[in-house]
């Protein structure tokens, strides 16, 4: 799986690239700097959020066995970490390599269904508490493609 | 554990830069390929290459002109070989990955990682049965193997012999048991997967002949599983 600027690349072999494509390379470039600020702002408060999150998780889940718990350590790591780097390279074709395609086959091999329907709610109040509305509005919707992939 | 260079079990570790250990087979970590050397190898350094259809279809042809039935004993053979080969990398490689013994691996990470790892080089999407383990039979089931792919039309039986070769060693090399494997259903007659049953050599020595005689996937798995 190639990301869509590769792909442009591929389709663009031996040719100048049309408008529309100049378009869309320069937007991803124009953007760029934001998308960093964000990614910048993700590395440094992931241990807040996700120390947070367990925190939250296990009061209101305190059945939890520490292998899960550990587990969704992990797992909420990989999804920032990754949701991060899609975010920065706008490909969502990593998360779904990366990362769901992991996840999906954990979650459902140790029944992680019920737990992470808490997990990511709390997760996604911990996310608006730590960064601004237009911080979030860019790693928003690639956390809630993984949810539904994984949820639903 | 090793909390410096991963992060992983038990480790309270959050520091940015560690990684956190997934899927060492995702496809665009796992394949390279060198421009200036025109070779393809794995992350760990190791040579890949790729298998033209029509390479395949070479051998089973050129295989049954030259051996006749004996193709089968010659294609399972490779198996086996293509199995031993293909286990020591894939410990090699997880243990390396995760920094610990392939035993020590959580059954998670390790059937995930083998699932990975077929899909990765192009194998198809493997999935194991544990339901009959009790009984000691193993079901494994692959869609889309590209060895089913490509058998010659004129075979009236599953021909994965390769595979069935290759999933014997494997699973003998990982339970220290001298195990068999058997295809007892193949995409390539229309069925919906390849199906492999695996046990021990001894239960399965009439398995290909029970194939041979027009026996279902079912009815050669009741046969293994009746008592005594």
């Amino acid at each position: 799986m190639v990301s869509p600027l590769e792909q442009m690349l591929i389709e663009s072999e031996a040719r100048y690239l049309k408008s529309e494509e100049l378009e869309h390379l320069k937007a991803y470039v124009l953007g760029w700097p934001k998308r960093q600020h964000v990614y910048r702002v993700l590395r440094e408060r992931e241990s807040q959020v996700v120390s947070q999150t367990l925190d939250a998780l296990q009061k209101e889940m305190p059945d939890l066995s520490p292998p899960v718990l550990d587990l969704c350590r992990r797992h909420l790591l990989l999804l920032l970490r990754h949701s991060a780097m899609a975010m920065l390279l706008q490909d969502e074709n990593l998360l779904k390599e990366r990362l769901i395609e992991w996840m999906e086959e954990e979650v459902r091999l140790y029944g992680l269904q019920r737990v992470y329907e808490v997990a990511y709610r709390i997760f996604q109040q911990e996310l608006r508490d730590h960064l601004a509305p237009g911080e979030l509005e860019f790693i928003r919707p690639l956390i809630t493609q993984v949810q539904v992939a994984l949820l639903f | 554990m090793n909390g410096t260079s991963s992060i992983s079990n038990g480790s309270v570790n959050f520091d940015p830069y560690t990684p956190v250990l997934a899927n060492y087979y995702a496809p665009s970590a796992y394949l390279r390929s060198d421009l200036e050397s025109g070779l393809l190898e794995s992350r760990h350094g190791e040579r890949l290459l790729a298998l033209p259809e029509a390479l395949l279809r070479g051998i089973y042809t050129g295989l049954e002109y030259e051996t006749g039935q004996a193709a089968r004993l010659v294609l399972r053979n490779c198996g086996r070989m293509w199995g031993k080969e293909f286990f020591r990398r894939f410990a090699q490689e997880l243990s390396d990955y995760y920094q610990k013994p392939l035993a020590e691996l959580e059954m998670g990470v390790f059937l995930q990682s083998l699932r990975q790892a077929w899909k990765t080089h192009g194998w198809g999407l493997i999935e194991i049965d544990w339901t009959y383990k009790d009984q000691g039979v193993l079901v494994v089931s692959i869609r889309h193997s590209p060895f089913a792919a490509v058998t010659p039309p004129h075979f009236k039986r599953p021909m994965g012999f390769l595979e069935a070769g290759l999933l014997a060693t494997w699973f003998s090399q990982l339970t220290g048991q001298d195990l068999l494997c058997v295809q007892t259903a193949s995409e390539a007659l229309g069925a919906e997967s390849n199906l492999f049953v695996v046990t021990t050599a001894a239960r399965l020595k009439e398995g290909e002949a029970w194939v041979d005689s027009g026996l279902s996937h079912e009815q050669i798995l009741e046969k293994l599983l009746q008592p005594g």
